[in-house]
């Protein structure tokens, strides 16, 4: 489980200088004492507004959280996101993830009375839980849905950035660049990153 | 420096000119270059030297600019959109090696995809390696079933040009005695992995007519001194072969024939030059050379040789040969026939079946081997007990695997659970894609477009090409054949698979200037000269009668051999 202010903490140096102290202070419920950002802050999201941003670093951690190996956030994954969907996704996609998130505010407000950042972990993940068997569903409509569930991109793209990064790649799991003799039948071990 | 169109002729007079330096451009560079010939190769593409020129081969998955070189939807849409229909051409791994629709276009009656690369090395860097020989069934299916024309040649005229190309270029595999794919001359095969051997067991022990090998693959696994001397090793089996192989070790113009045919000293490697047309002279009824469109300053300039070997690829030979127009030649060069640009084909493929399977949990392998398992053809091989309702037949290409940290993105499940999960492989999967022979149908056809210009203001192909009866039918076949031997393998979730294909997609197009006994009915002789002006060769896949079921740069490269062979001698002979 992920203390959350733990978890506010690392999202706001995940920010850089998105998110604003009175931001983490609102989050925190008034904790006057966050510490301050640590680090070189990253550069402000392009695509995300800095609450949309806030939202994304707390789900992509949720998803793929600091456990004996680095997390979303340590990996830089929520900056990957944004950069991904201002660079790389066309509008139709970018409009799909940016209203999935409007919304996951919207739902934290109409559920719990906060914004999705400010929930106990386990509110978030209560949520999360929601849009995952939706973004299942969608996936496995016939005929296929016009556009993904906004959850599956997010979940898509964590796993992305977090596996392709080097130390996703060698620490979590293995890589080798240069395998010589393929070998078809070893013991299993750490499933190799490519 | 003065133009090129003002140094003296002899300077642009050589004893052959190949144009395209593909794999059977490269092939033919190098055998004329051995024989003593000096050379001129024309590329259309820039240069690209071996290695050095390979911008991405140490990439690592974070070296990307974006993961997995997935390219940006808005440059395939101003590029890359046909490209893009393989689903693997595009990326940045490899988009240098691949042309820009925009520059090149076509023109589609109906669909086509027309996947090319315009380089140095042409596709031979980006091609996939399988090498398979053609047999008898293959050479003498036209005659027998009263398709097409026949071949002008058997496998005899053709094995030991096989063999030749197969020592040299370096093919890994292993010998089955079957005679509908016969053996050859081959370096260790790559290993089979457990699920693929419990695949092989159980298959050959219920359908004793069908045979699970490992892929017949140009890489190198036991490298020859010959092979070792122009700087090639073993396989890596890191297969990211499309990006360039630093270690040389699967075949490619660039990291073989080109280099050989340098050593000799006899070969001028010209890139950038687009050959426009070959030039006739009427009084000899010979080719006396090729005009060629400079790609950078447009300036247009003729060579001359006593022979020309086109390889171009099939369609751009094509191209070339419907560009050349003359009193002699009204329709196109060597065209007596009316059959240059018809007869188009390529393999089908894409219909197969996949599945999981229970159990091997505890067993996992080591390195991304590139290649899989071969299933040869086990239809109409002539008896009645693998007779269909179609004729010729397939072979499939399939391997098994485990699913990797992908595989939870479309699952319920997130967080620690999921990622600790993924820390180890998931289960193993396996696939089976047929290959399927095409007919030939002279209404399968390219013919040139003078309204649509390509980026040199040059006229461009248009398509008319679609599979028929005889391909729907045997894809049927594709599907049921790979569901029922996984489930006599006792594999799990067998599901039958038949995704959209559209010809030029199997990225083997031939035919377009077939070879035949006649030339009433063909373009090309039974050594690949042009019936009626005998001092041209054409011997990449343009030439082929039928397509058989294998992947076919071998057979083009063992044509080139022996048409190389055939003109150096008629050169020695004075008949050319």
């Amino acid at each position: 489980m992920i203390d959350r202010r733990e978890l506010i903490q690392r999202a706001a140096m995940a920010m850089g200088g998105a998110l604003s102290s009175g931001a983490i202070a609102g989050v925190l419920g008034g904790c006057v004492s966050t510490p301050p950002v640590q680090g070189k802050a990253p550069a402000p999201p392009r695509f995300f507004t800095a609450d949309e941003q806030a939202t994304v670093t707390v789900m992509a951690e949720q998803i793929i959280p600091r456990t004996n190996t680095p997390g979303a956030i340590d990996l830089g994954v929520p900056a990957f996101i944004d950069r991904m969907m201002a660079d790389f996704y066309l509008p139709r996609m970018q409009g799909v993830v940016r209203a999935g998130v409007v919304k996951v505010d919207a739902d934290a407000q109409t559920k719990y009375g906060k914004k999705f950042v400010a929930l106990t972990s386990d509110q978030q993940i209560e949520l999360m839980k929601v849009y995952d068997a939706e973004q299942v569903a969608v996936g496995r409509q016939q005929p296929p849905a016009p556009d993904p569930h906004f959850f599956r991109i997010v979940k898509e793209l964590t796993t992305l950035g977090y596996f392709t990064t080097e130390i996703g790649a060698t620490k979590v799991l293995r890589y080798d660049p240069t395998p010589g003799p393929y070998r078809g039948d070893i013991p299993v071990g750490k499933t190799w990153a490519t | 420096m003065s133009p090129l169109q003002e140094r003296p002729r002899a300077e642009r007079t050589f004893d052959a000119i190949v144009v395209g330096s593909g794999i059977s451009g490269g092939y033919a560079a190098m055998e004329l270059t051995q024989a003593g010939a000096k050379t001129l190769v024309l590329e259309r593409g820039r240069a690209v030297e071996h290695i050095k020129d390979y911008p991405t081969v140490n990439y690592n998955p974070w070296d990307f600019k974006y993961p997995g070189g997935r390219t940006p939807q808005a440059e395939i849409d101003k590029h890359y959109f046909k490209q893009i229909r393989t689903g693997y051409t595009v990326n940045e791994a490899w988009n240098h090696f691949f042309v820009k629709d925009d520059e090149h276009p076509y023109t589609e009656t109906k669909r086509y995809d027309w996947i090319r690369g315009y380089q140095v090395g042409g596709r031979s860097i980006t091609w996939g390696r399988q090498s398979y020989r053609h047999s008898d069934l293959d050479f003498e299916a036209n005659l027998k079933e009263g398709v097409g024309v026949d071949w002008p040649i058997r496998y005899n005229d053709l094995a030991p040009w096989y063999d030749k190309v197969e020592r040299w270029i370096g093919v890994s595999g292993q010998n089955e005695g079957l005679p509908q794919l016969p053996d050859g001359q081959f370096q260790p095969p790559f290993e089979m992995n457990v699920v693929e051997k419990k695949f092989k067991s159980s298959v050959e022990g219920k359908y004793p007519e069908r045979r699970i090998t490992m892929g017949r693959t140009a890489h190198l696994t036991k490298p020859t001194d010959e092979q070792k001397k122009l700087g090639r090793g073993t396989c890596q089996n890191r297969n990211q072969c499309m990006r360039g192989c630093a270690f040389g070790a699967y075949f490619s113009s660039n990291s073989a024939t080109l280099i050989a045919a340098n050593n000799t000293g006899k070969m001028t490697l010209q890139p950038n030059s687009v050959v426009t047309s070959i030039l006739l002279d009427p009084k000899t009824n010979k080719a006396t050379g090729v005009r060629v469109l400079d790609a950078e300053t447009k300036q247009e300039t003729e060579y001359y040789a006593k022979v020309i070997f086109l390889c171009a690829s099939t369609l751009a030979s094509t191209w070339i040969m419907l560009n050349s127009k003359s009193d002699r030649f009204p329709t196109g060069f060597g065209n007596d026939s009316d059959q240059l640009g018809r007869n188009a084909m390529d393999h089908h493929f894409m219909a197969g079946a996949q599945a999981d399977i229970d159990g091997f949990e505890d067993r996992y392998y080591k390195g991304r081997r590139p290649t899989g398992i071969y299933v040869p053809r086990f239809r109409n091989l002539g008896d009645s007990k693998t007779k269909k309702d179609y004729v010729r037949g397939f072979g499939y290409q399939g391997g098994a695997s485990r699913t990797g940290w992908q595989r939870m993105v479309a699952e319920m499940g997130f967080g620690k659970e999921m990622k600790e999960e993924l820390e180890t492989p998931g289960g193993w999967t396996m696939g089976l894609t047929g290959f399927g022979e095409t007919l030939p149908y002279a209404d399968n056809r390219v013919t040139l477009n003078n309204d649509v210009k390509d980026i040199h203001g040059l006229p461009t192909l248009t398509m008319d090409v679609s599979i028929r009866d005889n391909e729907y039918k045997m894809r049927k076949d594709m599907q049921e054949s790979a569901v029922e031997m996984m489930e006599a393998a006792g594999f799990k979730n067998v599901k039958a698979f038949d995704r959209p294909y559209a010809p030029g997609l199997g990225i083997h197009e031939m035919g377009t200037a077939r070879m035949g006994r006649d030339p009433k009915t063909s373009v090309l002789n039974g050594w690949n000269q042009v019936h009626a002006c005998t001092n041209v060769y054409v011997t990449d896949g343009s030439g082929m009668v039928s397509t058989a079921c294998v992947n076919p740069s071998l057979t083009y490269m063992a044509l080139t051999a022996r048409a190389a062979d055939h003109a150096v001698g008629a050169m020695k002979r004075g008949e050319l």
